[in-house]
């Protein structure tokens, strides 16, 4: 038996009983989640050991269209500033600027949008970045591939060399720069306008979505049960026939109780006895074709022989996939990540092997025991905080180890990293000096 | 060594008394005795094993979880699909070799890389699957869940073990200058079992005579 992940929970028992104060005399269990889960999100970035695939589709989507720049703090997820600012106003087109300025404004041309997945349904450039944000955990990008081809990193002035408005050229994506937007974004050149979907998640807006769908492709769920045991058309019916309770799943094929208590067949009638429940319902067999999937199990992998699937946190052992993307005309991101600060009690920290959590200990003990007051110990603090220190390097090991086989492989080996060989030169030739390793 | 003797020494060498320990207690003992294990397997990287995994069709990707419940780290991977050891490479290493290495699938793979802590992908990813891979890998101690379990490690290693402990009673006593020093011993010394077990793995490599075919007297 090994721990695979630890529990925050009981590394604030760790800590407390290091502390000889499991009675909560000097630290409450609050201020000691607190520092565990600093060392905890600090050491999972600069450890730069946990790595994922983001994908994303073309053109990119965000959470929000924002108008004004303090709308980013309330903003809860990604999102993408539509509008120009000038004169402390934001403007939908240049020539408002224009005009607001006193200038002669030019002939109105081009569109703007609010979503750039609208560039699809639009015929004319859009004048502002193809830009992309990734959401607020995922730290640094490693590697971008479009249709399976690397983009090549890039910097906006080798763009702006090209005299020309980059941003607005439409092509197919080949590179992608960090040098205009906040560190969490990248813009992409050539910009592909067209709109793709990767997967389209049926029923998601109900709870957790079972089916997917994708251009020829559609997925759902697999279960031992293929159909509904039973129907009904009132609540206590299951449990009313014969005094016991029906096995399998049923279905109520009503609608209600509406305020009256009344169930009822078609929504006419609710509307009659107004009723909040907006379940389908049906009545013939035939009509239980239109519902594909069944209100049980989840996704939780999907396999193919054409192509990977990248399912969101698939570093966790639990939980469900909550996102899937491809790498057909959509981006393919790999890049690291780091945890995040909410995390409970009961929570396990996933992003680092269960074995390695003394070391959040550490750092939660280097911390409390360099607060002033009764617990204030110095060496002590120093001594813990030189423990925890250990294991940015431990993990960053862990995360290539591939290297460790590097130098037994069979003939070829390892390309890319070698250096090349240094020149045969003639005795007699001029030291130099530069060239020695 | 069983878990309980370990146990014992370190209540020997912090003066608490076995059947009646005062402020030591068993569980903290426990709890060291496990962390020491678990920092030698990490710090040494001595514990090594294999375990089988099967590929499944159109699968690029694996986690560590589903090699081995203590698996730490993959090292080596031999398929018995071609009897041959997968190169290892980063993705950037696979993406310059082969373009569209991510839609490339058949049942002989050849290389691996790894992609996060816990997560490794073969190339390319198996199109019927069933290729049987030998995974070696750094492994974690199992947890000792009873008295009489005994450590996997050498007993000159179980030794460090018992520093650790002792050291662990010190500062959890807060006697932090002398904790130190025993944490000092025992970094040195699980350094000599670095040592140790470096020299295991390579001293019949090269100097092995049924290797080479007779010793030479030559050093390589």
């Amino acid at each position: 038996m090994v721990a695979m992940m630890a529990v925050l929970s009981d590394l604030i028992d760790d800590v407390l009983s290091r502390l000889q104060d499991t009675g909560m005399r000097l630290f409450g269990r609050d201020e000691v989640a607190r520092w565990l889960v600093e060392g905890y999100r600090r050491l999972t970035y600069n450890g730069r050991h946990a790595k994922t695939f983001t994908c994303f589709d073309l053109p990119p989507r965000h959470t929000a269209a924002i108008t004004f720049n303090w709308e980013r703090n309330l903003a809860s997820g990604t999102w993408r500033k539509w509008t120009h600012s000038a004169n402390r106003s934001e403007f939908t087109f240049l020539w408002e600027i224009m005009q607001r300025s006193g200038v002669s404004p030019e002939p109105a041309g081009g569109v703007s949008v609010s979503n750039l997945w609208e560039l699809a349904y639009v015929d004319s450039n859009v004048d502002t970045f193809y830009r992309f944000m990734m959401p607020k955990h995922e730290a640094n990008i490693l590697t971008i591939w479009h249709d399976e081809q690397k983009l090549s990193p890039t910097t906006s002035r080798t763009l702006d060399s090209t005299e020309d408005k980059w941003w607005q050229i439409g092509g197919e994506p080949f590179a992608y720069h960090q040098t205009l937007g906040n560190d969490n974004q990248f813009d992409v050149w050539e910009i592909d306008t067209a709109y793709h979907q990767s997967f389209e998640l049926i029923g998601g807006e109900m709870g957790i979505a079972r089916a997917w769908f994708e251009d020829d492709h559609s997925f759902h769920t697999e279960s031992m049960i293929s159909s509904w045991s039973y129907g009904y058309s009132w609540d206590g019916e299951p449990q009313a026939t014969d005094g016991e309770s029906l096995a399998g799943i049923g279905r109520k094929f009503t609608f209600g109780p509406d305020p009256d208590g009344y169930h009822y067949t078609h929504q006419w009638e609710g509307d009659v006895h107004p009723a909040q429940d907006e379940a389908a319902a049906f009545t013939n067999w035939f009509e239980a074709e239109v519902i594909t999937y069944l209100p049980c199990g989840f996704f939780r992998r999907g396999l193919s022989t054409e192509r990977q699937y990248f399912p969101s946190h698939q570093w966790s052992v639990s939980g469900l996939m909550r996102k899937s993307g491809k790498t057909d005309n959509a981006l393919l991101v790999h890049h690291t990540v780091y945890a995040d600060e909410k995390v409970d009690e009961q929570d396990t920290l996933d992003l680092i092997p269960g074995q390695l959590s003394k070391y959040l200990v550490y750092y939660a003990l280097g911390i409390l025991l360099n607060q002033q007051g009764e617990g204030y110990d110095a060496a002590l603090a120093g001594h813990y905080e030189m423990r925890a220190g250990r294991a940015v390097p431990l993990l960053r090991k862990l995360a290539m180890i591939s290297r460790m086989d590097t130098q037994y492989v069979r003939g070829g080996g390892v390309r890319g990293r070698t250096e090349p060989p240094l020149p045969s030169l003639p005795s007699n030739f001029p030291r130099a000096p530069w060239l020695r390793r | 060594m069983t878990r309980e003797e370990i146990r014992d020494k370190i209540w020997y060498f912090v003066g608490e008394d076995a059947s009646a320990p005062a402020f030591y207690t068993k569980a903290m003992a426990d709890q060291a005795i496990q962390e020491g294990l678990e920092l030698i397997a990490e710090e040494i990287k001595t514990l090594r094993q294999q375990a089988i995994l099967v590929t499944e069709p159109g699968r690029h990707w694996y986690t560590i979880y589903e090699v081995a419940e203590n698996c730490m780290s993959p090292f080596r991977i031999w398929t018995d699909g071609t009897n041959q050891r997968l190169i290892p490479l980063t993705i950037d290493e696979v993406d310059d070799h082969y373009t569209t290495w991510l839609s490339v699938n058949s049942n002989q793979p050849q290389w691996w890389y790894p992609i996060s802590f816990d997560t490794f992908g073969i190339w390319p990813g198996a199109s019927e699957g069933g290729t049987i891979l030998r995974i070696d890998y750094l492994a974690w101690p199992e947890t000792l869940i009873d008295d009489t379990d005994e450590p996997v490690f050498q007993e000159i290693e179980q030794d460090l073990v018992i520093l650790y402990g002792e050291y662990d009673a010190l500062i959890r006593e807060w006697k932090v200058e002398r904790a130190m020093d025993l944490f000092n011993k025992f970094a040195t010394a699980y350094r000599d079992a670095q040592f140790r077990s470096e020299v295991r793995r390579y001293h019949r490599q090269f100097f092995d005579r049924s290797f080479h075919g007779g010793y030479d007297g030559r050093v390589e």
